[in-house]
């Protein structure tokens, strides 16, 4: 089962602020700044506002649009009380995002009687605790089950089967399916793959040929296929990379502003690393330009890590020298990959054992000095250009 | 919109069922009676945490109040203003 909360920020704003009951609200960062929706009301849809779109294209389609810059805080803490509420229906839940997740929920239904009692209470439960209404959608496979919520919405139920979905989607577009973006939409389309039903003709060698290893996917994909389980939240498979980045607000054309948000990225990745107890051992910095030109280099390490400093110097080296002398920055981020659990046992680097201690000693400290009272409590010097 | 603000008022809050709730609030001298919490949630600085309420009057105003655990006080973070 997946359960999809319906204009998720929007709705929350909604439910707090009475006033905005029934108007096109938009969530998307400081509406000052060139921010992008993050979510939009029903009412918003109507006028073509959707997610993703910059916030400046939204106000030319909906000028009256009433745009809020939105409490990313209130929507976490909300989804940890969503996820509370599916561990009563399911012990296996997988949080997508804050406002998705899948619970699988085979044998659960004997508990509540039916399926549809299950789902129902569900409903009912997340109304009643939180104000706000969700859709779902029941299928075999997790796959099935996330393209169906999205067929009834709002506060919808969907239960879709294999031959369902051939029903449902083999006429839309090849981009309806979960996962294919705009890239892969495009390659298909040059290959003469327009709908779903076009795909799922493709033979798999066919589409092995063109996408390497992601053809298999986008076969299994067009069948409504899908071997992969629910995992819950404690059981999910390691992490495979760990990540940050951000929009400036203006370009930078200053090469020490970029050292400095390397800098502020690598913290925050080396942090996440350290929290996980992770090291990784690739670094790649993304770099996307003013023109909206993105590039993306990566440094392996002789030894993986978890520490900011390293992470920094690591990717500092491979940014290229003309950007931000000629090019101005639009985007950067640090992503930390190869991970591996950390051991505990010293491994040999090429800085010496001693000044790797002082470092791992010094990130402990800054660590619970951040636990106890914030992580905006210690900030690295060289992140404050 | 929403006009951000941090300014200190006077709660009389009610404890019940292992909740805090805010029930009037006094600002500017003027006191205001909570007709429905909207909506609430807590955030962390790191072990402590701030508790956040969106409340609406008995004039239908918004108002979001906010009790930070550290300082043991409350303030008005947002209004909205049409």
């Amino acid at each position: 089962m997946h359960v999809d909360m319906d204009a998720f920020f929007a709705a929350f704003e909604m439910r707090n602020v009475p006033h905005l009951q029934g108007k096109p609200v938009i969530v998307g960062g400081d509406p000052r700044f060139r921010t992008v929706v993050t979510t939009c009301s029903y009412e918003a849809r109507k006028y073509g506002v959707h997610s993703g779109m910059p916030v400046a294209q939204a106000k030319k389609l909906c000028p009256h649009g009433i745009y809020i810059k939105g409490t990313l805080k209130g929507y976490v803490y909300t989804a940890t009380i969503l996820v509370s509420i599916f561990e009563k229906y399911s012990p296996v839940v997988e949080p997508f995002s804050v406002d998705e997740a899948c619970l699988d929920i085979t044998g659960c239904h004997r508990v509540f009687g039916s399926v549809e009692n299950l789902v129902n209470r569900l409903k009912r439960e997340i109304k009643d605790t939180l104000k706000l209404t969700c859709s779902v959608g029941i299928a075999p496979t997790k796959l099935l089950a996330k393209m169906a919520s999205g067929e009834n919405k709002p506060d919808g139920i969907t239960v879709m089967d294999r031959e369902d979905f051939k029903r449902m989607f083999y006429h839309r577009p090849v981009d309806s399916l979960w996962g294919i973006g705009e890239k892969t939409k495009i390659a298909l389309n040059k290959l003469g793959i327009y709908t779903v039903a076009d795909l799922a003709m493709k033979k798999e060698k066919e589409l092995s040929g063109h996408f390497g290893k992601n053809g298999e996917g986008l076969y299994v994909l067009s069948h409504g296929y899908d071997a992969n389980e629910v995992h819950a939240f404690d059981n999910r498979p390691d992490e495979k990379s760990m990540s940050h980045e951000t929009t400036m607000v203006r370009d930078l054309t200053d090469i020490d502003r970029i050292y400095s948000t390397i800098l502020w990225l690598s913290d925050k990745v080396a942090r996440r690393l350290r929290r996980g107890e992770y090291v990784g051992r690739t670094v790649s910095v993304k770099v996307r330009s003013a023109s909206f030109k993105t590039i993306t280099r990566d440094n392996t390490l002789a030894v993986p890590t978890d520490q900011c400093k390293i992470i920094y110097e690591a990717a500092r080296k491979i940014i290229p020298r003309e950007y931000g002398l000629k090019i101005p920055v639009r985007l950067l981020g640090v992503k930390v990959s190869h991970l591996t659990k950390k051991q505990t046992e010293t491994q040999l680097s090429l800085l010496d054992n001693h000044t790797l201690d002082k470092l791992a000693l010094t990130s402990k400290a800054i660590d619970r000095i951040r636990d106890r009272y914030g992580d905006a409590l210690i900030k690295l010097a060289g992140t404050q250009l | 919109m929403y006009q951000e603000m941090d300014e200190p008022i006077e709660v009389v809050a009610l404890f019940e069922q292992h909740k805090m709730k805010p029930v009037r609030f006094r600002w500017n001298g003027r006191v205001y009676k909570v007709s429905e919490i909207t909506g609430d949630w807590k955030t962390d600085i790191g072990a402590y945490k701030v508790h956040h309420y969106a409340v609406v009057d008995t004039a239908s105003n918004f108002f979001q109040l906010t009790f930070d655990e550290r300082q043991t006080g409350w303030v008005i973070s947002k209004i909205w203003v049409e």
